[in-house]
């Protein structure tokens, strides 16, 4: 390599490893080679370090005469692009698009942030987060605002306002159209719950509008009737306070009827809740229901309500146990959406969000996990052995930078390797392998995936808690006057950074594990490395956490957005896209 | 079974099965409201002729209007949708369940699925499947229906 263009690089304010790959990738052909190189593969503006006044101009990416596929469009974003980002055709594995603000920064981890105006700049989208700053702050002027690691494009809505809305709606539609809760949802349902334009097409032509969605008429019902039968259920004889069927005859009592729709609706069902009937295909009417189980009948219509959501294409329920919120995105194209709980969801699959890896690779992952669940399992997560004094260390924190607490031995708790000289642990190395039989080699790398995988899952887990803490200490702080809501309002933004970077990073080993080996892997692994040791970093300064770290904490939550960001636009434009 | 109105289902089913068992079908056990072992034979004319398993039933205090768990014991037929630890993929004990079948008409379903299958094999994720559900009730497991009709 040569070496005096790799010092013009690193003159330049290119980090000296990126500098060595492009040069390397270049093949050495000259220092404009390399520069393009390196532009190729990412946002200009984000490879160039501050220090730098160099006079090179971003070589634009070049179009493509491949288009993105699906016409998915960055949002998001006031310089919103309406071109399309071109893809390399090479790259088949992957393009995942994200909707992600412009980010003009520094790779420079040395960089300082007091006088860099463009760490400001990043904030032009996070209306929420500026005036909260801006009203409070005018003697913090030296501070460091915190940007979002990702993107928000989506709404969150409270589960109690969406029944609320949802039910008015319901009511309304229903008392205009004379038709029955369910068949108003149905109609609802039929017109992407755009209730005036239902009603607009339905005042043109009612009938039309009703049999179009598929309403059929109420069928006919007993709630009390003395008949010769007995019970199908429990065999109880049937008189005029509990004989109970539809218009296809299936005699039941009242209370094995109650049982069923209390059950159905328990179960999530609303509309078109069939009679108990082997097989029947009769629908229970709304009427019928009310009359069974009026104690139940609200909680029935709150299930029509429901469906407001999940019929909704552009809206799904937040899956965290027990929150309760929906998240609405601008539009179908949307790929992820985050909730105000901290989970951040993939739009498509409706699992945990997993960037880079694609839903396909989760899918696979996900069925090889189960697979290989039992030769995973001797992976004990939370307890290692120092691999210097041999003592039980437990782990009890998402930061995987351990000190043994007996011999002060600092190591790496996924490699188990030294700290002191660790820098790079994330990538599988064949050729320590290469004397085992191919299947041993199979499944030793993918141990070494799946280690890294969970090993980031269960840091978060630790982050997360932390995440809630900090919560919890910023109502205490509000509730003490020394404080102000401004001091400590970071220390949540930085646990939700820090969890957003773990998550990723979690999926980074699916998305590695399935990447062929290649130059395109080497910069992959790069960043990856990179924004493991600032997450690391950042993972430690907020387990210490203390007054006089806030303003290291803020440096290294911004560094660790960024790299967080590097990763992915690398991801999304295709490391050696050209 | 801890629901007295739903005991009497089953006292009536019980009743039922002893008076009048349809064919193929014999009560092996049922002193408790909770488990029944119930002797089905393989019907003339099918590839499991002459054939006896045997079926065990539990009922929990929600049944009718909860499945009972049905796993066949002993010698378990070999089956395209009959697991070889006696776990039985057949939509109408898990999901299509339904309150108005009975311990009768879940062997009757039983054996007809027996008398339509042509040829004696396991499922294709059989040891995979098994492995898994050690120790697990059948009810627990999340079933992709085989084809209903063989
Ligand atoms: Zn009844
Ligand atoms: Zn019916
Ligand atoms: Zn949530
Ligand atoms: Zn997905
Ligand atoms: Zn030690
Ligand atoms: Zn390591």
């Amino acid at each position: 390599m040569d070496d005096n263009m790799l010092a013009q690089l690193v003159d330049l304010g290119f980090d000296i490893t990126v500098a060595q790959l492009a040069l390397e990738q270049t093949n050495g052909k000259g220092l404009d080679a390399a520069i393009e190189f390196i532009y190729s593969f990412s946002e200009p503006s984000k490879l160039s370090s501050q220090k730098s006044n160099s006079n090179v101009t971003p070589t634009p990416t070049p179009p493509s005469s491949q288009q993105e596929p699906s016409g998915i469009r960055r949002s998001n974003s006031k310089n919103k692009s309406t071109s399309f980002e071109p893809i390399s055709p090479q790259v088949t594995h992957k393009v995942l698009k994200t909707s992600r603000k412009s980010v003009k920064e520094s790779v420079d981890s040395n960089v300082s942030y007091e006088d860099n105006d463009t760490s400001l700049e990043y904030n032009d989208t996070d209306e929420d987060y500026d005036e909260d700053y801006y009203q409070d702050v005018d003697d913090y002027e030296f501070d460091i605002p915190i940007h979002d690691a990702l993107p928000k494009s989506n709404t969150v809505i409270q589960a109690s306002d969406i029944i609320h809305t949802a039910l008015k709606e319901i009511e309304k539609i229903s008392s205009i159209t004379e038709t029955t809760p369910s068949a108003a949802t149905i109609l609802l349902q039929h017109f992407q719950w755009n209730g005036n334009k239902l009603l607009e097409r339905f005042y043109e032509d009612p009938e039309r509008v009703i049999t179009q969605a598929g309403i059929k008429k109420i069928n006919e019902f007993h709630t009390g009737k003395n008949l010769s039968d007995d019970c199908m259920i429990c065999g109880d004889s049937l008189d005029d306070s509990n004989g109970c069927y539809l218009s296809c005859k299936h005699y039941a009592c009242k209370e094995c009827w109650a049982n069923y729709l209390r059950i159905k609706i328990q179960e999530g069902e609303s509309i078109g809740i069939c009679c108990l009937g082997f097989k029947c295909p009769n629908v229970v009417p709304d009427e019928f229901i009310n009359r069974v189980i009026p104690e139940n009948y609200n909680k029935f219509l709150e299930r029509l309500a429901q469906t407001y959501v999940e019929k909704n294409p552009n809206m799904r329920w937040c899956p965290t146990p027990n929150c309760g919120n929906a998240l609405k995105a601008e539009s179908q194209a949307e790929t992820t959406a985050q909730c105000s709980c901290g989970f951040r969801i993939c739009f498509k699959c409706n699992q945990e969000s997993h960037v880079p890896a694609d839903c396909a690779q989760m899918k696979t992952w996900k069925k090889k996990c189960e697979d290989d669940s039992e030769t995973a399992n001797w992976i004990n997560v939370n307890t290692q052995d120092c691999p210097k004094c041999q003592s039980a260390i437990e782990k009890n924190g998402g930061c995987n930078h351990m000190t043994c607490k007996k011999c002060k031995h600092e190591f790496c708790w996924v490699c188990l390797g030294n700290w002191i000289g660790h820098n790079k642990c994330n990538t599988y190395n064949r050729e320590e392998n290469s004397n085992k039989s191919d299947t041993k080699k199979q499944l030793e790398r993918y141990l070494f995936y799946f280690h890294r995988y969970n090993t980031h899952e269960q840091s978060k887990k630790f982050e997360t808690k932390l995440r809630t803490d900090a919560v919890n200490s910023m109502i205490d702080f509000q509730n003490r006057k020394d404080k102000r809501w401004i001091d400590v309002k970071y220390i949540e933004q930085s646990t939700e950074v820090l969890i957003q970077c773990r998550r990723t990073l979690k999926y980074t080993y699916v998305f590695g594990f399935y990447l062929p080996d290649g130059p395109e892997k080497n910069l992959f692994e790069y960043l990856q490395n990179d924004l493991e040791r600032t997450t690391e970093k950042l993972s430690g300064l907020l387990e210490k956490m203390n007054e006089s770290n806030s303003m290291d904490v803020k440096e290294i939550t911004n560094l660790a957005s960024t790299k967080l960001h590097h990763l992915l636009s690398g991801v999304e434009e295709g490391f050696l896209g050209h | 079974m801890s629901n007295p109105k739903y005991a009497k289902r089953l006292q009536k089913e019980l009743l039922d099965l002893r008076n009048s068992p349809p064919t193929g079908i014999l009560i092996d056990e049922a002193e408790t409201f909770d488990r029944w072992v119930i002797g089905i034979e393989g019907m003339s004319g099918t590839i499991y002729q002459g054939e006896r398993f045997k079926l065990q039933f539990r009922f929990n205090s929600s049944y009718p209007l909860d499945p009972p768990e049905v796993i066949f014991i002993g010698n378990v037929p070999v089956h395209p949708h009959i697991y070889s630890n006696g776990h039985i993929c057949l939509s109408i004990l898990y999901d299509n369940w339904s309150p108005a079948l009975t311990v009768s008409s879940i062997c009757l379903s039983i054996l007809s699925m027996l008398s339509s299958c042509t040829e004696k094999t396991r499922p294709a994720d059989d040891s995979f499947y098994i492995a898994r559900a050690v120790g697990k009730s059948p009810k627990d497991t999340r079933w992709m229906f085989h084809d209903d009709k063989v």
